[in-house]
C-alpha cells in the first residue's frame, strides 16, 4: 500500500515537474514569437542577417593598409561583420567622364555583378572608389545607352541594371551601426578633442548621383565626431579639393590648394583634421612639408577609421601596417 | 424646313489664294437646305456685315454659316450681326476654312476638297441647332480683396471710392504687407512707412472698408455675383471694442518669441503689435508663446488693462458673407538661402536684403545703425550678392525677381550715404533697371556714390575667425577677387507667399511655374483669372515693384466695379443640360465636373436625379462624355448637332 | 564671331557627342570660375572656356594650359544655376587632344618615381586614366 502510495506520489511530483516543464517552454516559445512578430524589420536588422559586402579597392591594399585595417577592426568592434568581396576588380580610380568611353567602367560593373551575387549591400571604403562604383551604378540605372553598351560587352555575365547597392563606409556607420550605438561604445573617449572633418569632392560631387551628404553644408563626418565625444570644428574649407591627381603634374598647384585647406582647419583651432581618401591623406600631408603658412601647425592628419578604432579600443594605441 | 444661307469670306488673299472659292460655291449649291449662298473679301467689314444681315431678313434665313477664319476671332463679330438682324446668334456657325484649312495646307485641290466638307459640316449642325437665350445673374454689390498689403489696399480703396462695399482679410494682425518693412522705396528714396501709412489710414477709416485682421479665408463656394466665403477670424484675446490702443499691456509682458515683422533679428512680447503704425492699433497674443496659455500663471496685461479688454477666453469665430467678387493680393516671400550652403546664410553676418531693410531702418532692432550682427560692430567692406535663387535652373526658379537690381542699388546707395568709408561691393549676372527713372538711379549708385559693381558671381563665403572671405572674380577682366568682408547682403529669389497654393485651391485658380498666379493673358488680361469674377492684384501674379502693383491693384478694381456696377451679370448659355426623364441618378456627371456644377435635385416625377446649375457650369462637356446613358447633353454642342458634322464628312 | 569652317564645326560635334552637355546655357556668370581652386592656376577662367565651346573653338580651347590645370572636383557643375557640367566639358577637350595628338602626356618612367615617392595607387591609376590615353 505504501509503496503504490509513494510510487504514485513519486509520479505525480515527477508529472508536475514536466508539466511545469513543458509549460515554461510554451511560454518561452510564444514570447520569442510575440518578439519575432513585433519586431520591426530594420536596414540593422536586415545587415545582421545578411552580412555586408566589402570592397576595398588596390590602395588599401598597399600605401592606405592603415584605412582598411582600422575599418576591419572596428566593423568587428561594433559586431558587424564585413566580407571581402571575391574577385573584386580596380574600380579604375576616376569615373570616365567621356560618353562615348565605355571599356573603364567595365571594371567597376562587374565587381558590382560580383557583389550582386552575394545580395547584400556593397560598403566601400576608399572616396574614389565610392565616387566610381556609384557614379558607374547610377549610369547603368539612368542611361540606356550606357546600361545597352556596357551589358553587350559583358556578354559573359548575365545583364546588370544597378541592382546592387553600393554605400561608404560613413553611412554604414550612421545607418547600419548607428551613431548611438557608437556613442556607448566611445564613452566619450575623445573628451572634447576638437576635430576637423575634411570630406574632399569624391564623397559629395555629384549630389544627384551620390546622393551622400548636402554638397556645401554636410554633417555626416561632424556627427560621428560628436559620437566619439569630440569636438566638430566646421571650416569652411572642409569640402573644396584638394588638388587631386594634379600632385602628379602641377605639385605646386595641388601643394596652395592644400595649403588653403590646413590653414582654415587652423584658423578655426582644429587639432586633427580626419579624411577618407587616401589621396587627400597623402595631399594635405604633402602641403605640411611645402607650403609657408602651415608649417607651424601642430595638426595631424588622419584617416577616419583611424580615429574611431582609436577610440574604440583605447589599448591598440598604433595598428600594424602592412 | 431649313432655310440656311452660306457666306465664304475670301478674307484678302488667305483664304482664296489655296480655297478655290468658285468651286467652293459650286459644290455647294445643289444642297437642298440651302437657300442663299454668297462670297465677299472682308465678311468681318461693315459691308460684310450688312450683308449677312440684309440675306436674314431679304431671305428670311432661319440659320447662316460664315466660312471664314477661326471664330475666337470673329465668331461674336457675326453672331451680333445675326442678333441685329432678327435671328437667334446661337443658329449661325462658323467653318473655319482659315486656320484649319488655307493657313495649313498647300495643295489647292485637295484644300478646295476639305473647306467644302468642312462647310457642309456646319451646314448639317446649324439645321439641328436651337435657339438659345442667356440667364441672367444676380450680383452681389460687395467686394473681397484677400491680402492687407500695399496691392490689397489701394484696390479696396478704389473700389470703395466708386461706392461698394469691400472686405479687405489679412492674415497678420496688421494691414501693410512687405511695404511696411521696407525703410526706403526705389527709385525716389521715400519714407516706406511714410507713403503707405496715410493708405493704411484711409483704408481702416474708409466707411465702404472693413478690415478683418488677424483672419483667413477657410472656404470659398459660389460663383461669378455669388462668392459665399467662410473667414475664420483669429482669437487675438482682446475685445476690440473695449481696446483704447493705449500699449500699457505691450511694455509689461514677459512672454518673448522672434519678432516676425523684424526678420528674426529681435523679440518681440507674447502681447504685441508688429510695429507701432499697426492698423488697427490693437494688440494681438500670440498664444503659443504666452505664459498664461502655456502655464495658466501671469496674465500681467489683463490686470494693467485700463479698460479690461483682455479675454482670455475668447474663442476663434467663423462668419460666413456673400461677395460678388475676389480680388487676391496675398503677395511675395524671399525663398530660403539656406538651399544654397555655398553662401553661408547659417552665419549671422550673411543677411537677406529685407533683413538689411530692417536693419537700416531707423525703427529697426539697431535703431538706424548698420552694424554686424555677430558682433555690434561697423562693417568696413559690405558685399551684395545678387540672384541668390533667381534665374537658376539647377537650384533655385528659373524666373528673374525683377526688384533685386534695384533694391541693391538702393540699398548700396543708402550705405554709401550714411558711411562713406565703408566700400561696397555688389556681384551681379546683369543689372535690370527697367523701369522709369531706374536706368539713372543706378547709374548714380557706380557714378556718385562709389559703389563697385563687378559682373562675375561670387563662389562661395567662407567665414574666417572674424571676417568673412568672399572668393568671387570679376568676369570681364580675368581676375580673382578674394575680398575680406564683414557683411554679405543676399538678394533672394521673389517667390508667392507660403499660402498661395492653399488659396489656389479655395478659389480654384491656377498656379504657373514657381507658383505663381496664372493670368487669363499673359498680355491682354494681366489682372483676371480663368474663373470669372476672381482678380489679380500685385506680387501674387508675378514680382513686381511697388507702382507696378500700385497700377494692377487699380486695375484689378476696375474690373472688379465693371462688374459690381452691373445688376446683373448674362451667362454664356451653351451650358450643360440633363433630360431628367431618362437620368438614371449615377452622378458620374457630378463627380467629373470641374467647375462643382451639377447638383442632385429631388424630381418628383424621376426621383433624385441630376441638374445642371447653369450660372456654374462652363460648357467644358466632361459630364456629356461620362454620362452612360447619354442624358447630358451640352446645350449648342449636342450629340446629334456634332454626330452631323461627322455625317457630312463621312457620308 | 562664331567659327563657322567645316573643321570647326565637325570638331564641335564631335565634342557634344563625347561630353553631352550645352555650352549655350550658360549665362556668364562666372560663378564657376568664382569656385573653381585650381583656376588661378589657368591661363583661361572656365567659364571664359565654356564661352570658347560654344563659339565652336574647341581646338583653342584644347591647346590651352587651363585643362591640365584642372583637377575635376566636379564643384563648377554643382554650383552652375544653368545644370551645366563643365568637369564633362574640360575632360572632353582633354580626351579630344590625347586622342588626336597620340601622345601621352605622362609615361611609365614617371609612374615608377611617382610611386617611389610614396603616391598611393589610387592617384597613379588616376594619373594613367587623366594623361595618357
Amino acid at each position: 500500500m505504501t509503496s503504490i502510495n509513494t510510487c504514485a506520489k513519486i509520479q505525480m511530483v515527477v508529472l508536475c515537474i514536466f508539466t511545469q516543464y513543458i509549460a515554461k517552454v510554451l511560454l518561452e516559445i510564444s514570447a520569442l514569437i510575440q518578439s519575432i512578430l513585433k519586431m520591426e524589420v530594420t536596414p540593422r536588422l536586415l545587415g545582421d542577417i545578411m552580412g555586408y559586402s566589402f570592397y576595398p579597392g588596390c590602395t588599401l591594399k598597399n600605401k592606405a593598409s592603415r584605412l582598411e585595417i582600422s575599418a576591419l577592426e572596428s566593423a568587428r568592434l561594433l559586431n558587424k561583420e564585413l566580407k571581402e568581396l571575391p574577385e573584386w576588380q580596380c574600380c579604375g580610380a576616376v569615373y570616365p567622364l567621356a560618353r562615348d568611353e565605355i571599356v573603364t567602367i567595365l571594371g567597376s560593373i562587374r565587381s558590382l555583378i560580383r557583389a550582386r551575387e552575394l545580395g547584400n549591400k556593397l560598403v566601400t571604403l576608399c572616396a574614389a572608389c565610392h565616387h566610381v562604383l556609384k557614379r558607374s551604378n547610377w549610369a547603368i540605372k539612368n542611361k540606356k545607352d550606357v546600361r545597352d553598351k556596357t551589358n553587350n560587352f559583358l556578354q559573359d555575365e548575365s545583364d546588370y541594371f544597378g541592382e546592387t547597392e553600393v554605400i561608404h563606409y560613413l553611412e554604414f556607420l550612421r545607418d547600419e551601426v548607428g551613431f548611438d550605438k557608437i556613442k556607448s561604445a566611445a564613452q566619450g573617449r575623445l573628451k572634447g578633442k576638437r576635430v576637423g572633418a575634411y570630406y574632399g569632392c569624391l564623397l559629395l560631387r555629384p549630389e544627384k548621383e551620390l546622393k551622400f551628404d548636402n554638397p556645401e553644408q554636410p554633417t555626416i563626418m561632424e556627427d560621428f565626431i560628436r559620437s566619439l565625444g569630440g569636438q566638430p570644428v566646421e571650416y569652411p574649407f572642409r569640402n573644396e579639393c584638394c588638388g587631386g591627381y594634379l600632385n602628379l603634374k602641377n605639385p605646386e598647384s595641388a601643394h596652395k590648394m592644400g595649403n588653403r585647406i590646413i590653414s582654415s582647419a587652423t584658423e578655426h583651432s582644429a587639432e586633427e583634421i580626419i579624411t577618407a581618401c587616401p589621396l587627400c591623406l597623402y595631399n594635405l600631408n604633402q602641403s605640411f612639408l611645402n607650403g609657408n603658412s602651415c608649417e607651424n601647425s601642430n595638426i595631424k592628419v588622419t584617416y577616419f577609421t583611424e580615429l574611431l578604432y582609436e577610440v574604440l579600443d583605447p589599448t591598440k594605441k598604433e595598428v600594424a601596417y602592412g | 424646313m431649313s432655310k440656311i444661307g452660306v457666306f465664304i469670306c475670301w478674307c484678302g488673299s488667305n483664304i482664296s489664294e489655296t480655297v478655290d472659292i468658285e468651286k467652293t460655291k459650286a459644290a455647294l449649291e445643289d444642297l437642298p437646305a440651302l437657300n442663299y449662298i454668297e462670297d465677299y473679301q472682308y465678311l468681318c467689314s461693315e459691308i460684310g456685315q450688312q450683308k449677312i444681315a440684309d440675306a436674314i431678313k431679304n431671305k428670311d434665313l432661319n440659320g447662316v454659316v460664315v466660312a471664314s477664319c477661326s471664330p475666337r476671332m470673329h465668331e461674336d463679330t457675326f453672331r451680333n450681326a445675326a442678333q441685329d438682324a432678327g435671328l437667334n446668334p446661337y443658329l449661325l456657325e462658323i467653318a473655319n476654312i482659315r486656320e484649319h484649312c488655307s493657313w495649313v495646307h498647300s495643295d489647292r485641290e485637295k484644300a478646295t476638297e476639305k473647306a467644302v466638307a468642312l462647310i457642309r459640316a456646319a451646314i448639317n449642325k446649324v439645321k439641328h441647332n436651337q435657339p438659345l437665350t442667356p440667364e441672367s445673374i444676380p450680383v452681389n454689390k460687395r467686394a473681397l480683396v484677400i491680402g492687407g498689403g500695399i496691392a490689397g489696399i489701394q484696390s479696396a480703396i478704389d473700389i470703395a471710392e466708386a461706392g461698394y462695399q469691400v472686405d479687405i482679410v489679412e492674415r497678420t494682425p496688421s494691414i501693410g504687407g512687405k511695404m511696411a518693412q521696407i525703410d526706403k522705396t526705389f527709385p525716389t528714396l521715400d519714407c516706406s512707412a511714410c507713403i503707405l501709412t496715410p493708405k493704411m489710414v484711409e483704408a481702416s477709416r474708409h466707411k465702404n472698408i472693413q478690415l478683418h485682421t488677424y483672419s483667413e479665408v477657410t472656404g470659398v463656394d459660389g460663383y461669378v455675383g455669388n462668392f459665399e466665403v467662410e473667414i475664420k477670424k483669429k482669437p487675438r484675446s482682446i475685445n476690440e471694442d473695449k481696446c483704447t490702443g493705449c500699449g500699457i499691456c505691450l511694455e509689461k509682458c514677459p512672454g518673448k518669441a522672434p519678432s516676425e515683422f523684424e526678420e528674426e533679428l529681435n523679440e518681440r512680447n507674447a502681447i504685441y503689435t508688429p510695429f507701432p503704425q499697426a492698423v488697427p492699433n490693437i494688440p494681438t497674443i500670440d498664444r503659443d508663446n504666452c505664459i498664461k496659455f502655456e502655464t495658466d500663471k501671469c496674465g500681467l496685461c489683463a490686470r494693467v488693462c485700463p479698460t479690461d479688454a483682455i479675454n482670455f477666453d475668447q474663442k476663434a469665430k467663423t462668419i460666413k458673407e456673400k461677395y460678388g467678387i475676389i480680388i487676391t493680393a496675398t503677395g511675395y516671400q524671399l525663398t530660403d538661402p539656406d538651399q544654397f550652403g555655398e553662401y553661408y546664410y547659417k552665419h549671422p553676418d550673411v543677411i537677406t536684403g529685407m533683413e538689411f531693410e530692417r536693419i537700416i531702418n531707423a525703427a529697426g532692432p539697431t535703431g538706424g545703425k548698420l552694424q554686424r550682427p555677430s558682433n555690434s560692430e561697423k562693417p568696413d567692406r559690405v558685399v551684395f550678392i545678387q540672384c541668390v535663387g533667381s534665374r537658376d535652373k539647377s537650384r533655385g526658379h528659373s524666373h528673374c525677381s525683377k526688384i533685386c537690381c534695384m533694391y541693391t542699388a538702393k540699398q548700396a546707395m543708402l550705405i554709401r550715404e550714411k558711411y562713406p568709408e565703408t566700400e561696397v561691393y555688389v556681384f551681379y549676372i546683369d543689372i535690370r533697371t527697367a523701369g522709369k527713372g531706374f536706368e539713372e538711379f543706378q547709374r548714380r549708385a557706380q557714378e556718385d556714390y562709389g559703389v563697385n559693381y563687378v559682373k562675375g558671381m561670387v563662389g562661395k563665403v567662407f567665414p574666417g575667425k572674424d571676417r568673412l572671405t568672399v572668393e568671387a572674380i570679376d568676369a570681364m577682366t580675368g581676375e580673382f577677387l578674394d575680398l575680406q568682408s564683414d557683411l554679405v547682403i543676399l538678394a533672394p529669389a521673389s517667390i508667392p507667399d507660403g499660402n498661395a497654393s492653399v488659396v489656389s485651391r479655395q478659389l480654384g485658380i491656377s498656379q504657373g511655374r514657381s507658383g505663381f498666379f496664372t493670368e487669363a493673358h499673359p498680355k491682354l488680361k494681366p489682372v483676371e483669372t480663368q474663373t470669372a469674377g476672381i482678380f489679380l492684384a500685385g506680387a501674387c501674379q508675378g514680382p513686381k515693384d511697388i507702382p507696378e502693383t500700385v497700377a494692377q491693384a487699380s486695375g484689378a478694381a476696375a474690373k472688379a466695379i465693371g462688374i459690381l456696377s452691373k445688376d446683373s451679370l448674362v451667362n454664356n448659355p451653351c451650358v450643360a443640360e440633363v433630360n431628367q426623364a431618362d437620368c438614371s441618378s449615377c452622378f458620374s456627371c457630378k463627380e467629373v465636373c470641374p467647375y462643382g456644377a451639377i447638383e442632385k435635385e429631388e424630381n418628383e416625377n424621376y426621383g433624385l436625379v441630376a441638374k445642371v446649375n447653369e450660372a456654374l457650369c462652363q460648357g467644358c462637356g466632361a459630364c456629356t462624355v461620362t454620362c452612360r446613358s447619354s442624358t447630358v447633353n451640352l446645350k449648342g454642342f449636342s450629340n446629334k448637332e456634332i454626330l452631323s458634322e461627322v455625317d457630312a464628312i463621312c457620308l | 564671331m562664331v567659327n563657322n569652317t567645316d573643321k570647326a564645326r565637325i570638331l564641335k560635334e564631335e565634342f557634344l557627342e563625347i561630353s553631352r552637355e550645352n555650352p549655350e546655357d550658360c549665362l556668364q556668370c562666372g560663378k564657376c570660375s568664382a569656385s573653381c581652386q585650381a583656376a588661378r592656376e589657368m591661363d583661361f577662367m572656365p567659364h571664359q572656356l565654356v564661352r570658347m565651346f560654344h563659339k565652336n573653338q574647341i581646338n583653342q580651347v584644347m591647346n590651352t594650359d587651363a585643362i591640365w590645370a584642372c583637377a575635376s572636383c566636379f564643384t563648377c557643375g554643382a554650383r552652375c544655376p544653368r545644370d551645366i557640367d563643365l568637369a564633362k566639358m574640360m575632360e572632353t577637350a582633354r580626351v579630344l587632344y590625347l586622342r588626336s595628338k597620340n601622345n601621352n602626356l605622362i609615361d611609365e618612367n614617371e609612374i615608377a618615381a611617382l610611386n617611389k615617392k610614396g603616391l598611393p595607387p589610387q592617384a597613379i591609376v588616376a594619373g594613367y586614366r587623366k594623361f595618357a590615353k
